[in-house]
Order: C-alpha cells, then sequence, then structure tokens
C-alpha cells in the first residue's frame, strides 16, 4: 500500500507542499491547481476542505480515490491548508475475485460508523512529543 | 517473426511461457519482462489464462477467451508456432475507471456485461456446435 504522507495547499488549492509517500503522484504538479492532479476528486474532497477554512478547525473525512481508501485529516492555518493522508484499504483490480473482495472491504470500511473523535485535551497530549 | 498487424500488441511465449519476444506495440510494457517467466511477472493471471494457453498447444489450434485482469478485459488469441511456442495478441476491450466508487460501480457493470455477453455466445457456440 502506498504509504502516509501529505500536502500543503494555498488559497486557491494550488499545490505548495508535497510530503511523504504522496511526493511521486503529487509532486510533479507543485505550482499547479490540486483539481488538476486529481481528476473527479473536487465534488468528494471541496466541501471537507471549505469546511476547514470555514471554521478553521481540523477535519477528519475517509473517501475511496483513484484506488486507495483513505483518511484524510486537514489542518487550516488561515487559507492554508495541511491534509494529512492516511491509506487504509487498496482497490485490488488483479481478478474479478480480488476485485470483489476489496471492494467488499473498502464499502463496509465506509459503511462502518466513524470512530468518537478524542477530546482536545487528549488529543494535545497524544500529539505532546515523547 | 509477426503474428498480426503491426498495431496489435504481441508477444511469443516459449515452451516454459517465458517471454521470448515482444511485439513493438507492446514494448512500453513488455520488453522489461524479456526472458521472464509470464506467471511470475503478472501474480494471478496463471489460473486465467494458462488453461486457454494449454488448449491451444495440446489442440495445436488457436484459443481465443475474453478474460478479466489488471482492470482490463481483453481478448486474447493463442496461436500455437510449433516446439511449443505460443504467439500471444490481444485488443483491450474495456477499462476499469478506479477513480471513484461510482465510476468504478459503472465501469464495472459494463466489464461484466461485457464478459456476460460474451459467456452467452460460447454457450451458443457449444450448443450450435453439438446439433
Amino acid at each position: 500500500m502506498r504509504g502516509e504522507g501529505s500536502y500543503v495547499l494555498d488559497a486557491d488549492d494550488r499545490v505548495v507542499a508535497v510530503r511523504g509517500g504522496l511526493e511521486e503522484r503529487l509532486g510533479c504538479f507543485l505550482a499547479h491547481s490540486f483539481w488538476e492532479a486529481t481528476p473527479e476528486a473536487e465534488e468528494l474532497f471541496r466541501p471537507h476542505f471549505e469546511e476547514a477554512r470555514r471554521t478553521q478547525r481540523e477535519v477528519e473525512f475517509t473517501a475511496y480515490y483513484a484506488g486507495t481508501l483513505a483518511r484524510r485529516r486537514v489542518v487550516p492555518s488561515g487559507e492554508t491548508l495541511t491534509v494529512y493522508v492516511t491509506p487504509l484499504l487498496e482497490l485490488d483490480v488483479r481478478t474479478l475475485t480480488t476485485l470483489a473482495e476489496s471492494l467488499r472491504r473498502i464499502e463496509a470500511a465506509l459503511a462502518a460508523p466513524a470512530p468518537a473523535r478524542p477530546a482536545p485535551r487528549a488529543r494535545a497530549s497524544l500529539q505532546a512529543p515523547p | 517473426m509477426a503474428v498480426a498487424a503491426s498495431h496489435t500488441p504481441f508477444l511469443v511465449l516459449d515452451e516454459r511461457d517465458v517471454i521470448v519476444e515482444v511485439g513493438p506495440p507492446a514494448r512500453a510494457q513488455f520488453e522489461p519482462l524479456l526472458g521472464r517467466c509470464v506467471w511470475e511477472s503478472f501474480p494471478g493471471s496463471r489460473e486465467l489464462f494458462r488453461p486457454h494457453y494449454q488448449r491451444a498447444r495440446r489442440t495445436g489450434r488457436p484459443a481465443e477467451f475474453v478474460q478479466f485482469f489488471a482492470g482490463h478485459i481483453a481478448r486474447v488469441r493463442a496461436v500455437p508456432a510449433g516446439g511449443g511456442r505460443l504467439e500471444l495478441s490481444w485488443e483491450t476491450l474495456a477499462v476499469l475507471d478506479v477513480l471513484t466508487l461510482e465510476g468504478l460501480r459503472s465501469s464495472l457493470d459494463a466489464a461484466l456485461a461485457i464478459l456476460e455477453r460474451r459467456c452467452r455466445r460460447n454457450s451458443l457456440r457449444v450448443l450450435e456446435g453439438s446439433r
């Protein structure tokens, strides 16, 4: 599975930084619109990005895109967004059997209720350096 | 050795299913695999393709079939070329759209319809052949 990574978008949703496992996929789109780099992703992601900018609070969501189910944590800083991506499941298109199995797993994960978010203090302590 | 029109991708397997020749349209994908066993290069493909290749070798006649693999549906033609060699050519009929779940479901439906039509056609051929 492709590794974790993050990217930073400016106020116009241009890619201004890419880190970790997303460098190969998004690195060549630096300074370009994120939506050019990710066809058909806009209607999946934009509402969450807008919510993060509007509320100035972190937004977390799980979505399938381009063969991978991933959890995305969107951290706003003014109009700039840092999006942390954690891949959870991959679609396996090798055979119809592997495709059906992996699609079933992805759909089940999407249907499962989202885990409760920890209280802000707990999050802060989890994020504290060792 | 050419098996089809120059725009048709093709490759040649030896009697051990090692890729020994690759046609120009297939070079980008298959040239790095020259000298390697096709089943090791494409894990999971053996049980889907090998029975058709064995049939072609056993009967000495071309075998044509439609198969799903790696997100593609292709019509594959395996032609015995002597000495256990097989010339394979193929035409892609459909490619799964994996970008979104909606696109995936819709392209999967279309892909399954192609496979079903093909199976029905083959069944009809068998029935007509038995008359």
